[in-house]
């Protein structure tokens, strides 16, 4: 069990952070893991209105035709702005939570969800013979005026 | 009159301290009159409020500028249907609105579903006077709108030219009132709570409740969508930033809540659940409407300029821990009434759907919150933006859509092989054909695909129910084909409203894989005479043309939209310049069709007569719209009142249908 949470725990951190493989990067691939800087909330460059943001986008088209890749293109603007223009946390030490942590509550929910209606499937059936389970002591006079109309219904 | 609508909040002040001293005193005493008397003061403040908010209003439409609210959110050219909408456009008309909301609902609440409730009503009473004692109180002296200039300004500064636009008009108040409205079942619960009746009562005298809350809290964060589609004007409809979280986070769980409480109905299972899932909505909701008005993450820094965040925050705590202590305390009186009977049931099923949808929002508050905690830890300033939700957001919303289509598909209390193989062999190679379809069109990233072939599969599951549903009902009585229809979801509501909104919740998803997925984006200066070509569209700039109204000047760009050759009519898009607002305003121009909006942004224009523009083809933006409105239309038949022979009618077969299974 634990190692088949394991398994599907770290195909899903794979699948996270896989960049974007195929054809070479376009202006918005690398423009949309960048914030803009002009102070506009948290809104990346490839989406954002302002002229700051069109200017970014004008200078990683050239950097893409001088022959750039993405990753080196997002080291640039991380050296010139700090780790705060990347769209994303970096992999890597302490943000490693913010990319694990729902993942792993998730996984862990899910494995304690499992345990749980184990246990309550597997709950004695003492009180099951005075009256069936799936009616509420509420629902009695619903039930008994249904079941009349069902009568009624199949005559 | 300004001051008369202060004096009204700290009547309403002693109003909710009654409410709140009343109902507890009376339930522990046990002075039914006393009761009676909090009940009374709900009422009462409803009225109240309702009369300080016409005394904001005037203050509004009268153009009262010694008033701070009004001077910084209005001006006297402001149109009277904008300066009305001023009411909530502010940090403390916003309050005053969910004070006043949270007021009425309470009035209601208190006057129509306390019937039943027994020794829960006078802790419902004072839970309901605990939580408008806090808004009053943070009104009366904190956020007081009413708050006087030192001298009267000639005029105001008027309202943020971004928030003239009817969507945002109704997209605050809906979200406003969602939020406030979650607080009626959260104090009936701790009402149940505090007097240990812990059946299903309070979930029956609140079920409308909830599902007003979640109905106007959907409009809203749609409706908000639309404005930032329509009116921000960046291509997108949603940009994941901490104020559009914080509307999801208690949509989220409110959802789940929505789910979880018919396992309670109908098995007297999961009280504990439903328990601790109104309060997290609940405490959400608040958390939201506090994030919405303070900014706080801006930074750290910005949190202890304002009074209202200790404030806030100590609300939140204390109601926390009174209902998650009263929940510890109450532990042993809210075991299950029934066993599950298999593992593989439509009951876990509905447990799986809360998992993931209560996990989604752990992740979207992981990421909103992440900064705030990365600059606390590490003292470096990071950002967790969109894609770092569309990552990690995906496999939850892929999970959560499979749950959709599954969980209908799969009997109460103990599904097995049979009729699982039965239920799913048909729904599935139908999906399965539908996305070898979809492959072979082009549709070739495995996400995107995946979400489509899940939409799919909640599509086919949710028509089949109609279907046999109507097919049945066809047999049975004769009727046509259209009028069984019509009196299979009029018969049962709640089932058939509820299968809408999931059919709206897959096309919308539709709408999101297709415009978030398929996205085309093309920047391009042009001079008159000068095209540009986006997708399958050319885009030929025909110049600029200024025009002048009262309110503002305006540079439009004059564009005809050619599809493929064929001419598809002109579009205009605009910037706007306010002589109040240094920043100028942008109109985006939209041709939208079922298939794709073709989307135009004016970026710039320069004196020689060019213009920076900015075209996007965005795929199936359409069916977002569209499923948003199936998902209200749904709710709303939800809502919907069921004549009590219909009850019985629908719930039969069900049974029926289990046992024999």
């Amino acid at each position: 069990m634990r190692r088949k949470v394991a398994l599907v725990f770290s195909c899903l951190l794979a699948a996270v952070s896989m960049p974007a493989a195929g054809p070479p990067a376009t202006v918005e691939q690398v423009a949309s893991n960048l914030i803009c800087p002009c102070g506009c909330d948290n809104m990346i460059v490839s989406a954002c209105v302002c002229g700051t943001a069109a200017q970014l986008r004008a200078e990683i088209g050239d950097k893409l035709a001088a022959g750039m890749t993405a990753e080196q293109i997002w080291d640039d603007f991380l050296r010139r702005y700090g780790q705060e223009i990347l769209a994303t946390p970096p992999m890597k030490g302490f943000h490693l939570t913010v990319w694990v942590l729902p993942f792993l509550a998730a996984l862990t929910a899910g494995w304690l969800l499992t345990r749980i209606l184990r246990r309550w499937a597997a709950r004695p059936k003492a009180d099951d013979l005075s009256h069936p389970p799936t009616t509420i002591p509420e629902d009695d006079e619903l039930l008994r005026e249904m079941q009349e109309e069902l009568r009624r219904f199949q005559q | 009159m300004p001051d008369l609508g202060f004096y009204l909040l700290l009547i309403g002040f002693l109003l909710t301290v009654h409410a709140l001293a009343a109902g507890l005193l009376g339930g522990w005493r046990r002075r039914p009159e006393l009761v009676a008397s909090g009940k009374r003061a709900l009422v009462a403040l409803a009225g109240v409020l309702a009369l300080s908010s016409a005394a904001l209003v005037s203050a509004l439409v009268t153009h009262d500028f010694s008033v701070a609210y009004v001077a910084r959110h209005t001006d006297s050219h402001l149109p009277i249907f904008y300066t009305v909408s001023a009411f909530w456009a502010g940090q403390e008309g916003s309050l005053l609105f969910w004070a006043l909301v949270l007021a009425v609902g309470s009035a209601f609440a208190v006057r129509f579903n306390l019937r039943g409730l027994g020794p829960a009503t006078p802790y419902v009473v004072a839970s309901l006077g605990g939580v408008n004692l806090f808004f009053v109180a943070v009104l009366a002296f904190s956020a007081n709108p009413f708050e006087r200039l030192p001298a009267t300004v000639p005029d105001g500064a008027g309202l943020n030219p971004l928030l003239r636009n009817p969507g945002m008009v109704f997209h605050p108040p809906l979200l406003l009132a969602g939020y406030a409205t979650f607080a009626i079942p959260f104090a009936f619960a701790m009402g149940a709570m505090a007097s240990r009746r812990l059946d299903t009562a309070w979930i029956r005298a609140t079920r409308r409740w909830t599902l007003l809350a979640w109905f106007s809290l959907t409009a809203g964060i749609l409706l908000g969508a639309e404005w930032a589609y329509k009116v921000l004007g960046w291509g997108g409809y949603w940009a994941w930033d901490p104020v559009e979280n914080a509307s999801l986070l208690p949509w989220l769980t409110g959802t789940a809540y929505l789910h979880s409480v018919m396992i309670q109905e109908k098995k007297g299972m999961l009280k504990i659940w439903n328990l601790v899932l109104i309060t997290l909505t609940f405490e959400l909701a608040v958390f939201g409407t506090f994030l919405t008005r303070s900014g706080i993450l801006g930074s750290v820094h910005s949190f202890s300029g304002s009074s209202l965040g200790p404030m806030f925050f100590a609300f939140l705590a204390a109601t926390g821990v009174l209902s998650f202590g009263l929940l510890w305390r109450r532990r042993e009186l809210l075991r299950s009434e029934n066993r599950l009977e298999a593992v593989l049931s439509r009951e876990s099923s509905f447990l799986f759907n809360n998992l993931v949808l209560v996990a989604l929002a752990f992740a979207v508050l992981t990421g909103t919150m992440f900064p705030l905690i990365s600059e606390y830890v590490t003292g470096e300033k990071i950002s967790v933006g969109p894609p770092y939700y569309n990552k990690v957001a995906a496999p939850f919303g892929l999970a959560l859509l499979a749950l959709t289509g599954i969980c209908p598909l799969i009997s109460w209390r103990k599904a097995t092989w049979r009729n699982f193989r039965n239920n799913f062999l048909w729904p599935l190679a139908a999906t399965v054909a539908g996305t070898g379809l979809l492959y072979a069109a082009g549709v070739g990233r495995p996400l995107a695909l995946g979400l489509l072939a899940a939409c799919l599969f909640v599509l086919i599951v949710t028509g089949l129910e109609f279907v046999r549903g109507a097919r049945a009902r066809r047999r049975m009585t004769g009727e046509a084909a259209r009028t069984a229809l019509r009196k299979l979801i009029a018969k049962n509501p709640r089932r058939y409203g509820g299968f809408i909104v999931h059919a709206g919740t897959a096309v919308l998803f539709v709408g999101i894989v297709g415009s978030s997925f398929y996205q085309t984006a093309v920047d391009a200066t042009l001079a008159p005479g000068e095209s540009l070509q986006a997708g399958d569209y050319t885009v030929v700039f025909r110049g600029l043309e200024p025009a002048r109204d009262p309110s503002r000047e305006s540079v439009y760009a004059k564009l005809e939209l050619l599809h493929e050759g064929a001419f598809r009519g002109t579009l205009r898009p605009a910037r706007h310049y306010y002589p109040n607002s240094d920043q100028p305003a942008t109109s985006v121009a939209i041709r939208t069709s079922p298939v794709e909006d073709v989307y135009v942004i004016l970026q710039r224009w320069e004196r020689n007569g060019a213009a920076r523009l900015r075209v996007m083809v965005n795929p199936l933006t359409f069916w977002i719209w569209a499923g948003g409105g199936l998902m209200l239309l749904g709710t709303a038949i939800v809502l919907w009142p069921e004549p009590k022979h219909a009850v019985a009618a629908v719930r039969v077969p069900k049974e029926v249908v289990c046992d024999a299974a």
